[in-house]
């Protein structure tokens, strides 16, 4: 019996460790030829580097613009998150504990919107920001991904509101607190756990996303990190020491993060999934 | 006197609360939504400002375009292959990940890393790899499998999508199969192993009927990104070759911005937009029916 | 410790926040700096460190403009992107544009007919942007393809100096080719993408229809009519004759499509590498040849065909793109700076010199930079005898991944001849 459950074990750490090697691969062979030049590339892409080539990160990094771009992401990102974070906040509070008709209404209709793929709308949005003169315009992005993320962000925050006994805010009405008051003093402080869910699954949609941005930004200077990094790849396709050096530019922001609130950000997608 | 104070009194608390998060959303998302519908009877070219209502000829022409039609039969394919693949190894991952050996956690971290990172993004490192490395590692071994570069013929280059999109959905789905299974009873589990239902029996008798609520949103979140993908199409293949990995979502970004066919582009969005509802609201149901309470 | 740097990063994300929603104007990077004229330009072209060279050289010169670059990667013209600028109202001063789509656009462009550049423009390379006597585009640069050679292979195989000038027909092509491939080489590359096969090579059945520019506008007119025998046409045939041999002879013969999903620089590397000793395509190349080989001589032959084709023993050159000034959104101010950039660009030695260094070949015959490219040297001697024909570029701007889808499945073998004739007839027919 003893011995079933050791095979066993060790069965189970071969198979997995196999296929996470399986699953990295891509990533270490992506970070080695970064070291590499593209004629090493190009002869053999197994290779260890024969020495240590920075000079497509350099390259890369000065050609992408990269403090620009990551600064254009972050911007974007932090900015429509936290008022995002805000204005569902409020907005669910409200829903959750008024029971007004409007409200159930339009809950409903959020509710039903978030099966509306981008695709569907994504040539009305290019005419209406662009009539609107809106393009080329972070804000403006912005103001996209408020419109596109509060519905899921109220739904959450409603659902976990709901939850939340009322007596508390009651008593607090009684100690002279006023709606506002009710919301920043009592209410916020226990959204925490729900909000850090709906904050990670936001930074991940929001910072990776692609085709929204695609549409709305066009001059290198605004561009967000994805976008130019697509661009960047698409001038320069033939050099894989700089498209590779590119890549892992790219990706490090956010595999740091990783590392450091790996449980967090773990956490908080399981949440965000399941709810 | 007295009601009429309060009616303004909720106005203003629905304005000041609930006015902003309503705005940017009607604003953004219904607006659009609507305009889109109005869109799909017009001759917009996508430059001029104004356009005309032509009725339902851009219905006519999306029926009749063979591109479209054929964009969807493949997608129906890849969302089949993709939905299966993903949830198979996701909820077997999470299955072994949840046995209480030591290092899962890393082994969890890992495989959602994936995840982390756009389509886009992951889109050119698998190019690089599916062109560059394993046309190398097949001509250096003179491996079958990789003497032809995938992205090259039409069937390889539709499996090379289905990979990547596999390896990048299943670390996601594993978590919520994984919140799953650890949220089942312990006597649950400890009973059926005593009525000897162990290895495959136990998963297929015992945990998949328990956590169906978690089957019910994984299947969900695969078949909505499946139908919608976009991001790797355009950074892997690019619908190559000769379109033949043309997936619905590309087709009608391609069919708008393009060949600069706006309204019909427009149209078969909003075709694909119901189809995709209609599907997920059966998929809804028919595993809502099989989940049980435990 | 994991708890606090995440509530260090929330306090960011307000502060950046707070940020975002006061600095929102600030944000459209048109923040006021200096008097300058701000213009924003798009080069076009692949050569994306020169271009942001040519840029900066530019702002250095200049004392009252300040230009910024715009990319647009999208598509091989752009085009597509151009329209979503466009649309948004928001489209660049100054860009690059095909002939075919500058058309479309004329209602929207400045008047170039005045620009002092144009006299010294290169005969024949304004015509396809000059509507009603008004120039709306000047020439960019020009590119010529054929068939490259590798000189140091074909000597080693040949044993002897090669002389371009002996292949003329398809028999004496072959001929070569079959020594190549006795010496255990391949003879020929083919890149297989829709642009190169749609675009570069089926353009020459247009233009081989006849040397006179109306008839072979009759010929694409009667194609867009459906009443074209294309299938039964002379010169289709005799290039998909040529085209036939270029895949017998092709390294990829057994997976044509290998490299679809790729650059150039696969077959750039066959070539710099010695795997082949010829290449269906055009100067462009140079930057990925070189590369990988610094030395290696290469050169142009004409594309093989019967000598009753008016296209026999020249190679094709094209206006790969035209500057264009925007004139409908733009101030008349942002329409002399962008007239004053590209004049700046024809004819300063900076700019002379720039179009050489992005590999192409000077549009204008005040260019006096000095070629020292053997490809570009090639290209120069077939336009300078006069031995080329012009790149027919009235075609609408999804030709190329649909004509090209059809010449990829021809290459694939998923069509026949007759298929290919069918596809490319019906795609034709099916603009209005």
């Amino acid at each position: 019996m003893k011995k079933k459950k050791t095979w066993r074990k060790v069965g189970f750490y071969i198979c997995f460790i196999l296929l996470l090697c399986v699953f990295l691969y891509p990533f270490y062979l992506v970070v080695l030829n970064s070291l590499k030049t593209n004629k090493e590339v190009i002869l053999d892409a197994l290779a260890l580097p024969q020495g240590l080539n920075f000079e497509g990160y350099t390259k890369a990094f000065e050609r992408m613009n990269y403090f620009q771009s990551f600064a254009n992401s972050l911007i974007v990102t932090v900015g429509s998150i936290v008022l995002i974070v805000l204005i569902s906040a409020m907005c669910a509070h409200l829903f959750a504990r008024k029971n007004w008709k409007i409200n159930k209404i339009i809950f409903m209709i959020m509710v039903a919107s978030m099966i509306i793929p981008f695709q569907t709308i994504m040539i009305p949005v290019v005419k209406n920001f662009s009539a609107l003169n809106l393009t080329d315009n972070l804000f403006a992005v912005m103001v996209f991904y408020m419109g596109a993320h509060v519905s899921m962000a109220v739904f959450m925050y409603h659902g976990f509101i709901k939850n939340i006994p009322f007596e508390l805010e009651e008593a607090a009405t009684i100690d002279g607190c006023g709606q506002m008051g009710i919301l920043f003093k009592v209410v916020f402080p226990m959204l925490k756990p729900i909000t850090s869910t709906i904050v990670i699954m936001d930074v991940l949609a929001i910072w990776n996303d692609f085709l929204l941005p695609y549409i709305l930004l066009y001059k290198d200077s605004l561009k967000t990190l994805p976008l130019m990094t697509f661009s960047f790849v698409g001038q320069y396709s033939t050099d894989y020491s700089l498209v590779t050096s590119a890549l892992v530019l790219t990706m490090i922001p956010v595999i740091i993060l990783y590392l450091l609130l790996q449980k967090q950000i773990i956490e908080g997608v399981s949440q965000g999934a399941i709810k | 006197m007295k009601k009429k104070n309060k009616a303004l009194k909720n106005t203003m608390s629905f304005l000041v609360f609930a006015g902003p998060a309503v705005l940017v959303f009607f604003a953004v998302i219904l607006v659009a939504f609507f305009n889109g519908i109005q869109l799909t009877f017009t001759d917009w070219n996508g430059l001029s400002d104004s356009y005309q209502y032509i009725g339902l000829t851009n219905y006519a022409n999306a029926l009749s375009d063979t591109a479209f039609w054929d964009s969807l039969g493949r997608t129906f394919k890849y969302v089949v292959c993709v939905v299966a693949f993903t949830n198979i190894i996701a909820f077997l991952i999470a299955f072994f990940l949840t046995r209480g050996y030591k290092g899962q956690g890393i082994f969890r971290v890992a495989f959602f890393t994936p995840n982390l990172i756009g389509g886009v993004v992951l889109g050119i490192v698998w190019k690089f790899v599916f062109s560059q490395v394993f046309t190398q590692i097949g001509s250096k071994y003179g491996m079958a499998l990789f003497k032809n570069n995938w992205l090259s013929t039409p069937d390889s280059a539709f499996i090379a999508l289905v990979v990547v999109a596999v390896w990048q959905l299943a670390g996601y789905l594993m978590l919520i199969y994984m919140a799953g299974i650890i949220s089942l009873p312990k006597e649950v589990q400890e009973a059926a192993r005593l009525d000897g239902a162990v290895g495959w029996k136990n998963i297929r008798h015992i945990v998949i009927p328990l956590i169906m609520p978690s089957v019910t949103i994984a299947v969900f979140m695969s078949i909505k990104t499946a139908f919608m993908a976009y991001d790797v199409n355009l950074a892997l293949t690019n619908g190559g070759p000769f379109q033949s990995t043309e997936l619905v979502a590309m087709r009608v970004y391609n069919e708008a911005f393009q060949a600069e066919n706006y309204g019909v582009g427009q149209t078969e969005a909003l075709i694909l937009f119901a189809i995709v509802a209609v599907i997920s609201i059966i998929q809804v149901i028919l595993t809502k029916s099989k989940e049980v309470e435990a | 410790m994991r708890k606090k740097l995440l509530s260090v990063l929330m306090s960011t994300c307000m502060a950046a926040g707070l940020l975002a929603g006061s600095g929102a104007a600030a944000m459209t990077a048109e923040a006021a700096e200096g008097e300058k004229t701000k213009i924003t330009v798009y080069l076009g072209g692949d050569a994306a460190d020169e271009n942001q060279k040519i840029i900066e050289t530019f702002n250095e010169q200049s004392d009252t403009i300040e230009a910024e670059m715009v990319t647009l990667t999208e598509g091989s013209s752009g085009y597509e992107m151009l329209t979503v600028m466009y649309n948004a109202g928001n489209p660049p001063t100054v860009y690059f544009m095909e002939a075919g789509d500058v058309l479309k656009l004329t209602d929207k462009l400045t008047d170039l007919s005045d620009m002092e550049c144009l006299q010294y423009a290169n005969e024949g390379t304004t015509e396809d942007v000059t509507v009603d006597g008004v120039v709306y585009g000047i020439p960019a640069n020009l590119q010529a393809y054929g068939i490259m050679y590798n000189k140091r292979v074909l000597e080693s195989v040949m044993g002897a100096d090669f002389d371009p000038s002996t292949i003329t027909t398809r028999e004496e092509f072959k001929e070569v080719c079959d020594k190549v491939q006795e010496a255990g080489i391949a003879p020929v590359a083919i890149s297989p993408f829709d642009w190169n096969l749609g675009n570069h090579w089926f353009n020459q059945v247009y233009s081989g229809q006849s040397e006179n520019r109306e008839d072979r506008d009759a010929f694409v007119q009667s194609l867009r009519e459906g009443t074209a025998d294309l299938e039964n046409n002379e010169i289709f045939n005799d290039y998909m004759d040529t085209f036939d041999l270029l895949m017998e002879y092709n390294y990829y013969k057994d997976n044509p499509l290998e490299t679809v999903a790729d650059g150039n620089e696969k077959q750039a590397q066959l070539m710099a590498l010695d795997q082949v000793a010829f290449w269906f395509h055009g100067n462009w190349a140079t930057a990925n040849l070189r590369t990988l080989d610094e030395e290696g001589e290469y050169g142009f032959i004409p594309v093989p065909v019967s000598e009753s084709n008016p296209n026999s023993g020249k190679i094709c050159t094209l206006v790969p793109g035209y500057f264009c000034v925007e004139g409908s959104t733009t101030t008349e101010e942002e329409q002399a700076a962008g007239k004053e950039f590209l004049n700046w660009l024809i004819n300063s030695e900076e700019g002379q010199q720039y179009v050489i260094d992005c590999g192409n070949i000077p549009a204008y015959t005040n260019n006096e930079a000095t070629i020292e490219e053997s490809v570009s040297q090639s290209a120069v001697e077939y336009t300078n005898s006069g031995e080329t024909f012009p790149m027919y570029v009235m075609y609408p701007s999804d030709h190329a991944t649909q004509v090209g889808a059809s010449m990829q499945k021809y290459l694939a073998g998923e069509i026949d001849r007759s298929g290919l004739a069918q596809e490319i007839s019906d795609y034709w027919a099916s603009q209005e």
